[in-house]
């Protein structure tokens, strides 16, 4: 049977006459979808192995029960190739409703087969094995089997040279084994320990993912455009930099002098940028941003960093004698994980992109999500190169090769169900065939599937990728055989990102059944009031009741339940979630606040809750207007009030930090000149001001050092007053005095007092 | 130079206004030389902090207002180093215990242990003429957010140095103080001044700052001041604050327009649009900006029951329709009860928003 023969038993699926640009009207569909009974889902049946190998297929439209991806998918798994554009090599189109106008043109001139969704399902059940024996099919199975010779050529290839590689190495260890014990026997001296020789891990003791990591750059699957713009813009480096970064160049990479790689995890981004840095003979420098968190600390690494030169350049330069003229300074930095750094301070990013536009040395930065808000900072100054996930086709042959490396038999279409378990994460395909091949010797035919579904379990779903799923709503529908557990399984995944995800994006989905705005609404007021009750739960599971057991619970009220009311359509970019952000800004504003009543404790006699309600706006108000209105005359009214308060110019700042709405600190401080401020803090700083909170009790020997700096700096202000006199005496024994407690109670006290009267009578 | 809630604070008993009875008692007791351990409850911008310094002033003398802040260095149980600010003068200290997180009872018996300990030394030392009052006072603010430990070993502690250190506990509401507590000290509630009451402090004030007002009629003056004492929920402190706001935006206040004499803080001016926003549109568009207001108002300290209260009363303040009032509130209810168990107040108050939205829809 032939592929033409199954198809030409499969109706025809009418095409639209002419199709106009209807406007797309979202409630509209969504009813009339609901009134044709959709909702109930397919079931996808068990189709012969590789049965559509050899046809090309397009799929367009709106299929009524299978998306996209799902029937995209499917047609891969069993050997299609699954193209965007209708060309005479289409073997066929399935086509769905609103298909666009120009593609059903082109099936129509082509005389294209088109199918809908229900033909795909029995072109799906009636193919046979292999994709029968229609020419195609066998073109397909050929050239199949080709390309699995090759790999097993090119794996054999590969082994020979490790092993190659690993006689060198022995040799060499050998060579210097000896020589070092020659070199011992030499020295007389007898307990002179043989010269440390540096141990090479054998490969076989290696993870897998460092053993099978690419060393050359064709080893790398995928991105193969963005591997080679990396190139030309590394090898090229030096000459923009001679023409100070000012001519494009050809692909218009000549501006930047640094590059951002992004893209998700596992997907050989850092390999990539090695493998190019050392293909061209650049020096390495590789610097983990997560490390590095703060502006200062960046500074002072990178610094030190950016004006080195490298050593491999140095040697080269002597021994070869050739005239590299910047040969000195062959190096390249590669910042990994930039996007990690700077959680808690956005200083970190804005810092390194200003490196980027300074630096005297080719930078690679990596990243994953280039989306993030902080990461704007590096938009026009750095070479953008996203790179992609390698798609199933792209790393068959790698992974392959690793197998046969490995002498595990691994059936080519594993590979395909190991792509999609693990999102097209090599890395993490590589972590399973390593892991299963410690127990199973053969992979493929029968067990496939249940192992592609136990690695499925196994593999971790990142944050975005659990709130995509339960916010998908075809998990949902009672055909999609996802039972409850399965769910609650997502929510497993990742049990605390998990429902700040879904709190932060439940609101941007279309729910399916939602016909009206109203319902819309209903049903997410129903998804917020289960995501209100599931914070009770964390509470009892999280406090010192330690309730464990409630976890599967909190899984339903905090993820399952909600998403189940507004699963959907997504229609929007999934938000990271702001939670956490918005916590800890709450968190520095507390602390700010905490500060500002500790400061004004001496003075007021509230709580930090009407500080903040009730004097900070009236507080506010005293300290900027006559700045907003008098301008320097306004300038010692303020000071006046913030002596008395015991506010320093930080919780000046903060105040007006604290305010919102219409007395938004921006707002606020973008109404007082800058002649008025800059005046402002130069006033202040040129006086002394009272300070309310001293160290006491059992505090060691610095705190009281810096606190005895303090007096004798209020001592020298104060000298037009004639100085305390057992206040001299206090002093000397008071750095080891037992009796600290007596006395501590006596000074600040009086500092504080002297304080207060030192700016009180420069102001004439 | 300072704001007028400070710089008008009462120091004395005599010089306290309103509540006379209760000012009597406590003259009655700083006299007796022999004090018991104070409960003083009563709202907010009440009188009580002010009422209790008169009443220490009126014991110890006016040494009583020489503050100063220490910081005492504790180590806990899991031998983490803590610090926390302590308020004192040479004859009482003051306490926060919300500053001491979950180490309350631990940081609370310690502390008083210490001043009970090292108080006869200071007495010794200090032979002026009030030593007739051989002991410390303590002022826990805040009394009511003292977790369950730390008030059990209050209770111990209350017994055990009864000779030499008294307790005066601070509170909003006596709901939350365990009984043993309350039957222990004596209960002095001070309620909200009348409107007044807090109208003739205003005057006072208005008189002394001389304050320019329109018209020079008493009578409109003090009509005024009501409306200002009313919308600050006769919050003795709030109004003055608010007063203080008023006067500083204008030179003359002009007691007819009322947009420009009554103040909305920055705060409840947010809230309020916030208000008309959900009463006008409400979809899941709204919704999704309201929730970067809350982040905004919550990340700016303000408390999230403050928050929930005042969006409700601001919500049924637009209805006339019973039904949909008492729903309302009963949301509002639901939703603060779980602020108040929960940690993440922004699902909370989310909630409360989606929930009345579909109440108001649906009637
Ligand atoms: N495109 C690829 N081709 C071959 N191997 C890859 C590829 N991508 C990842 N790997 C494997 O995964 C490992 C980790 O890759 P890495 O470059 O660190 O990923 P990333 O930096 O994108 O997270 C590599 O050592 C290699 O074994
Ligand atoms: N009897 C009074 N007469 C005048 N002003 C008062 C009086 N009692 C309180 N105040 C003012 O009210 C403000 C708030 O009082 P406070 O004692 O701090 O209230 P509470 O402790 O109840 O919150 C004080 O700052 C003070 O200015």
């Amino acid at each position: 049977m032939t592929a033409e023969q199954v198809l030409s038993t499969i109706p025809d699926a009418d095409l639209p006459e002419d199709v106009e640009d209807k406007k797309f009207n979202f409630f509209a569909k969504k009813a009339a979808d609901a009134s044709t009974g959709t909702g109930e889902s397919v079931q996808i049946p068990e189709a012969q192995p590789n049965c559509l190998s050899g046809l090309t297929i397009v799929f367009t439209g709106v299929l009524p029960r299978l998306d996209r991806d799902t029937s995209e998918n499917l047609a891969k798994r069993y050997g299609a190739k699954v193209t965007k554009s209708i060309s005479g090599k289409t073997s066929l189109v399935v086509i769905g409703d609103e298909a666009g106008p120009s593609k059903i043109k082109k099936i129509k001139s082509l005389h294209i087969k088109a199918i809908n969704e229900d033909g795909f399902i029995q072109l799906l059940q009636s193919m046979p094995m292999e994709g029968g024996d229609g020419a195609a099919a066998q073109k397909a199975k050929l050239k199949r089997e080709e390309e699995e010779r090759k790999i097993v050529e090119e794996a054999e290839e590969e082994e020979r040279r490790a092993q190659e590689e690993e006689a060198r190495q022995k040799r060499l260890l050998e060579a210097r084994k000896a020589a070092s014990i020659e070199k011992a026997s030499h020295s007389q001296s007898s307990h002179r320990e043989p010269a440390e020789v540096p141990r090479i891990i054998p490969d076989s003791e290696k993870l897998w993912t460092v053993k099978y990591a690419p060393s050359r750059i064709d080893q790398l699957c995928g991105n193969k455009g963005q591997v080679q713009k990396l190139q030309n813009w590394l090898s090229n480096w030096f000459d923009n930099a001679k023409k100070d970064f000012k001519v494009p160049g050809r692909d218009g990479s000549g501006i930047y002098r640094a590059c951002l790689i992004s893209g998700p995890p596992g997907i050989g981004k850092t390999s990539a940028a090695h493998l190019v840095a050392k293909s061209l003979g650049f020096d390495i420098l590789e610097k983990n941003a997560s490390d590095v968190r703060s502006k200062s600390l960046l500074n002072s690494n990178l610094k030190s960093v950016l004006t080195n030169t490298s050593v491999v350049g140095f040697f080269k330069h002597r021994d070869e004698n050739i005239q590299h003229t910047q040969n000195d300074r062959r190096f390249c930095l590669i910042m990994d994980e930039v996007d990690g750094m700077s959680s808690g301070d956005h200083g970190g990013a804005g810092a390194l992109s200003a490196f980027c536009k300074i630096t005297h040395m080719p930078m690679i930065l990596i990243c994953n999500d280039k989306s993030l808000p902080k990461m704007r900072t590096f938009d026009r100054v750095t070479l953008d190169l996203p790179f992609r996930r390698p798609s199933e086709a792209e790393m068959k042959s790698r992974l392959m090769s690793i197998a046969l490396r490995e002498k595990i038999k691994l059936d080519p279409t594993v590979i395909g169900q190991l792509v999609q378990a693990t999102g097209n994460d090599i890395r993490q395909i590589i972590n399973l065939l390593s892991t299963v091949s410690k127990t199973q010797s053969s992979i493929g035919g029968e067990q496939a599937k249940d192992a592609a579904n136990s690695w499925k379990k196994q593999t971790v779903l990142k944050p975005f990728d659990i709130t995509a799923r339960l916010l998908n709503a075809q998990i949902y529908s009672p055909n999609a055989k996802h039972s409850l557990n399965d769910k609650i399984d997502l929510y497993f995944n990742d049990i605390d990102f998990a429902p700040l995800m879904i709190q932060e994006n439940y609101l941007s989905t279309r729910p399916s059944d939602a016909r009206t705005p109203q319902d819309h609404l209903r049903r997410v007021a129903n998804a917020a009031d289960d995501i209100s009750e599931s914070d009770r739960i964390n509470s009892l599971i999280r406090s010192s009741e330690q309730q464990w057991s409630l976890l599967p619970f909190h899984g339903v009220m905090s993820s399952v339940k909600p998403s189940s009311q507004v699963a959907g359509q997504i229609s929007q970019r999934i938000n990271f979630a702001g939670w956490l952000g918005q916590n800890s800004k709450a968190m520095k504003y507390q602390r700010m606040l905490q500060d500002l009543q500790y400061h004004t404790r001496l003075r007021t006699s509230t709580d930090k809750k009407e500080l903040r309600l009730d004097y900070l706006p009236t507080l506010r108000q005293r300290l900027t207007e006559p700045l907003l209105q008098g301008e320097e005359q306004g300038i010692q009214p303020v000071i006046d009030i913030m002596d008395y308060y015991y506010l320093t110019k930080e919780d000046w700042d903060n105040i007006v930090d604290l305010g919102v709405g219409r007395y938004k600190g921006e707002l606020v401080l973008k109404g007082i000149s800058t002649k008025t401020k800059s005046a402002f803090t130069r006033s202040y700083n040129s006086t002394t001001h009272p300070i309310a909170i001293y160290k006491t009790g059992n505090s060691v020997g610095a705190m009281v050092s810096s606190k005895k700096n303090v007096d004798y700096e209020d001592v020298i202000e104060d000298d037009t007053n004639t100085p305390d006199k057992d206040d001299e005496e206090v002093d000397p024994d008071k750095i080891d005095s037992k009796k600290d407690k007596l006395i501590k109670e006596v000074k600040p006290k009086k500092t504080a007092r002297k304080a207060k009267a030192a700016p009180k009578g420069r102001k004439k | 130079m300072s704001l007028w809630v400070d710089k008008y604070r009462p120091k004395t008993l005599d010089q306290l206004s309103f509540h006379d009875s209760i000012s009597q008692n406590l003259r009655a007791l700083a006299r007796s030389g022999d004090f018991p351990h104070l409960l003083i409850y009563g709202p907010s911008g009440a009188g009580k902090k002010t009422r209790i310094y008169a009443t220490l002033n009126e014991i110890f003398g006016s040494q009583v207002e020489k503050l100063k802040i220490d910081v005492k260095t504790f180590v806990t149980s899991s031998n983490r180093k803590m610090e926390f600010n302590v308020l004192s003068s040479a004859y009482h200290l003051e306490i926060t215990p919300s500053d001491m997180g979950n180490n309350d009872r631990v940081v609370i018996s310690d502390l008083l242990k210490d001043v009970a300990s090292t108080e006869q030394v200071d007495f010794s030392h200090q032979n002026t003429s009030k030593t007739k009052h051989r002991f410390k006072v303590v002022v826990i603010n805040e009394a009511d957010s003292l977790s369950r430990d730390a008030q059990a070993a209050l209770r111990r502690t209350m017994e055990k140095y009864s000779s030499n250190i008294r307790l005066i506990l601070v509170c909003n509401s006596i709901s939350n103080i365990i009984p043993p507590i309350k039957s222990r000290t004596l209960l002095v509630r001070i309620p909200s001044p009348s409107t007044t009451a807090i109208s003739s402090i205003l005057g006072q004030v208005a008189k002394k700052e001389g304050i320019k007002f329109s018209s020079s009629n008493e009578l409109d003056i003090q009509k005024y001041l009501v409306t200002l004492a009313d919308t600050a929920n006769r919050n003795l402190r709030k109004a003055l604050l608010s007063f203080e706001t008023v006067a500083m935006q204008n030179e003359t206040i002009q007691l007819d327009n009322k947009t420009l004499t009554i103040v909305t803080l920055d705060w409840e001016e947010i809230i309020k649009n916030m208000s008309n926003t959900i009463r006008i549109n409400r979809n899941v568009a709204t919704l999704a900006s309201v929730r970067v207001v809350l982040y905004e108002l919550l990340a700016h300290c303000i408390p999230p029951r403050i928050i929930l209260k005042t969006l409700m009363f601001n919500l049924i303040k637009n209805f006339k329709d019973d039904a949909v009032i008492s729903q309302l509130v009963d949301l509002g209810s639901v939703f603060d009860e779980r602020l108040s168990l929960g940690s993440k107040s922004i699902f909370h108050l989310e909630g409360f928003v989606a929930k009345s939205m579909v109440v108001i829809d649906s009637n």
